[in-house]
């Protein structure tokens, strides 16, 4: 009776399988798994170049890839009539679309957009000056938004929310598919001032899909007529004098960013590990490239003149030492000696052995005299 | 041991031959891996699965565009002068492994709406020699996928040509077997399930910006050669069943 259990249990253990009780996903040994559109570019995650050889063919020159679409188009809907311009250059650029109405914008992106015209009581003469975020393709993203505008809606209840100093932050996202409803794509919206409050509507839309755009607007009066300290694409805050264009006098100019997103924000990182050959990876050499020259000095000497302080320049050396000593009480970790980066898919590939063994049979009908078979629209008939 | 205890045994050994040999011998059953996906970026299947067959690069591959009823037809290829412009039914030839771009306008159920699908080449046919302009690959769009790209949809759908074991009689390239996948599931590999993928096809809202749209909008600049539409009947018949009387079965 004893080896009885011994053998249930046994069996009930197999039956288990081998479920992982920390929620990490559970692959039959007999399913195989393909990595996620966004990681099947790459042999794995974080690292680059030619993969193992089930993707050598990958590897191989061929005509360039399809490249994605690097602007996004969005559609503006909400305020019917509702004028729509952008900062463009050192130009402020109003009237550039009317609500509903559609404009391009490069990703990657900041814009600083200015809303007038907004109908409804209160809002005469007044403007908005949203910014809008427009992040990269990623490849979940990249065939919606090669097909699709992105619809993006200022609705009464954002505008309320506005004119009582609330700031409303809106998040255009495509869902997972385990978060849509059916398989036809569609873009979901999440505005802060649905949520709880403390939820960071960007976290909770990159935890069910890909975010595209992220409108922030509050009811800030911007003056462009004078100088204003503007953030430069590279960063920096400088004084701007800005002119204005009027869409309505025929005056057009496509938007410009008014802040770069980081690299991190602009989809899939990139590799840390690149095979040789690999299209677009940089190998260190000493001297090519960014990689410094090895054993050149990379700071001045202390006796103001250039190269190693060791190597008399026109005269006997005289000095015999110069010492700086650090008396800071810093207090620093010790630098790491190995390094350990753990990267994971999950599930990870699961691809059937290949093919070793194949066989081949041809069976060949055989008809008799009259039963020939024509395509029945080029005016075949059968004869008996 | 027990004799309960070789008879349990016995049953766990006996269950997980009967599911090998299941697996085996059912292959609809057997694990089935599909690199490809229709949710990887366009052109991508297109292309590596060009790179795997290298098809001769000069046979263009026809293929037909009809709607629900009328509409101005143009299709491009990375450019954003259209190559061609006719009425639908409009067929032209395309090469495998490449990407063109559609613009749908004037359809009478959709005033004033212009699309511009695209149209994803993986796979070409066969036929007769000299004959190859009466098979053309049928790219159809009905109106409701053509209403949900209007309303800000994608919708893709994956034109694939039966095999012959399974075809139902009449066209294999125009009945619908599956007409919607699950979300998050992978309408090549269900296509690949049912037959051989030929089309990729997808609708959305987004039109271009001007003559300053990148010309990648547009395609991957596949080759492109206008034709004349045909019969619309691809023209399958029936093989006589073997009888011993012909003349019986044929009235």
């Amino acid at each position: 009776m004893r080896y009885y259990f011994l053998a249930l249990g046994a069996l009930v253990v197999v039956c288990m399988g081998c479920a992982t009780m920390d929620g990490t996903s559970v692959v039959k040994s007999s399913q195989h798994v393909a990595p996620p559109a966004a990681m099947l570019q790459h042999p794995g995650p974080m690292v680059d170049g030619p993969g193992p050889g089930v993707l050598g063919v990958l590897a191989q020159p061929g005509p360039a890839m399809a490249g994605p679409v690097m602007s996004t188009q969005v559609k503006f809907i909400g305020q019917d009539g509702m004028s729509v311009g952008w900062l463009s250059g050192s130009a402020l650029a109003r009237n550039q679309r009317f609500v509903p109405g559609r404009a391009d914008f490069p990703q990657g992106s900041i814009y600083q957009l200015v809303l007038s015209n907004i109908p409804g009581e209160g809002w005469e003469g007044q403007s908005l000056y949203p910014t809008l975020e427009v992040r990269g393709a990623h490849p979940n993203t990249m065939a919606y938004l090669q097909h699709n505008t992105v619809p993006l809606e200022l609705t009464e209840e954002d505008l309320e929310h506005i004119r009582s100093n609330n700031m409303v932050t809106k998040v255009i996202y495509l869902p997972n598919p385990e978060f849509q409803a059916r398989a036809i794509a569609g873009v979901e919206t999440l505005v802060s001032t649905t949520l709880d409050p403390g939820v960071d509507p960007i976290q909770q839309a990159e935890k069910m899909g890909t975010v595209m755009l992220v409108l922030r607007v509050g009811n800030k009066e911007m003056n462009f007529e004078q100088p204003v300290m503007a953030p430069q694409a590279d960063g920096s805050v400088q004084p701007v004098s800005f002119s204005t264009m009027d869409g309505d006098a025929g005056e057009y100019a496509p938007p410009t960013p008014v802040g770069m997103l980081p690299a991190h924000m602009q989809g899939v990182p990139g590799a840390m590990m690149a095979a040789t050959g690999a299209p677009g990876s940089h190998m260190p050499v000493s001297g090519m490239g960014p990689t410094p020259v090895w054993g050149s000095p990379m700071t001045g000497t202390p006796i103001g003149l250039p190269g190693p302080p060791h190597l008399p320049l026109g005269g006997p050396a005289g000095l015999k030492s110069h010492t700086i000593r650090n008396l800071s009480d810093n207090r620093m970790p010790k630098p790491v000696d190995h390094m350990l980066i753990d990267v994971e898919h999950d599930p990870g590939y699961s691809v059937p052995e290949p093919v070793k063994h194949i066989q081949y049979r041809e069976k060949h009908p055989v008809y008799e005299p009259g039963e020939v078979s024509t395509p029945s629209s080029r005016g075949a008939v059968f004869v008996p | 041991m027990k004799v309960a205890t070789r008879q349990l045994l016995s049953l766990l050994f006996a269950a997980f031959a009967v599911s090998r040999t299941a697996t085996a011998q059912n292959p609809a059953d057997a694990p089935y891996y599909q690199p490809l996906n229709d949710r990887l970026p366009p052109g991508y299947n297109a292309e590596i699965l060009e790179r795997v067959r290298r098809d001769d690069a000069h046979w263009l591959q026809p293929v037909r565009v009809e709607v629900p009823s009328t509409a101005q037809v143009s299709a491009y290829s990375a450019a954003p002068e259209p190559l061609l412009t006719g009425t639908a039914p409009a067929q032209f030839s395309v090469a495998t492994g490449h990407l063109y771009r559609l613009r749908l306008a004037e359809m009478p159920e959709f005033p004033g709406l212009e699309l511009f699908p695209s149209i994803e080449i993986l796979d070409r046919l066969h036929p007769p020699e000299g004959l190859k302009e009466n098979y053309p690959i049928p790219v159809v769009f009905d109106e409701a996928d053509l209403r949900a790209a209007a309303e800000g949809l994608l919708v893709t759908r994956v034109i694939y040509l039966e095999r012959p074991q399974i075809a139902a009689s009449g066209d294999p390239l125009r009945s619908e077997r599956a007409q919607t996948v699950a979300p998050g599931g992978n309408a090549i590999d269900l296509a690949a399930r049912h037959g051989r993928p030929m089309i990729i096809v997808r609708i959305g809202g987004r039109v271009p910006s001007g003559p300053d749209s990148p010309p990648l909008f547009f395609g991957t600049g596949g080759p492109l050669v206008a034709g004349e539409p045909v019969v619309n009947d691809a023209g399958v018949a029936r093989i006589p069943r073997r009888s011993p009387n012909p003349v019986a079965s044929f009235p």
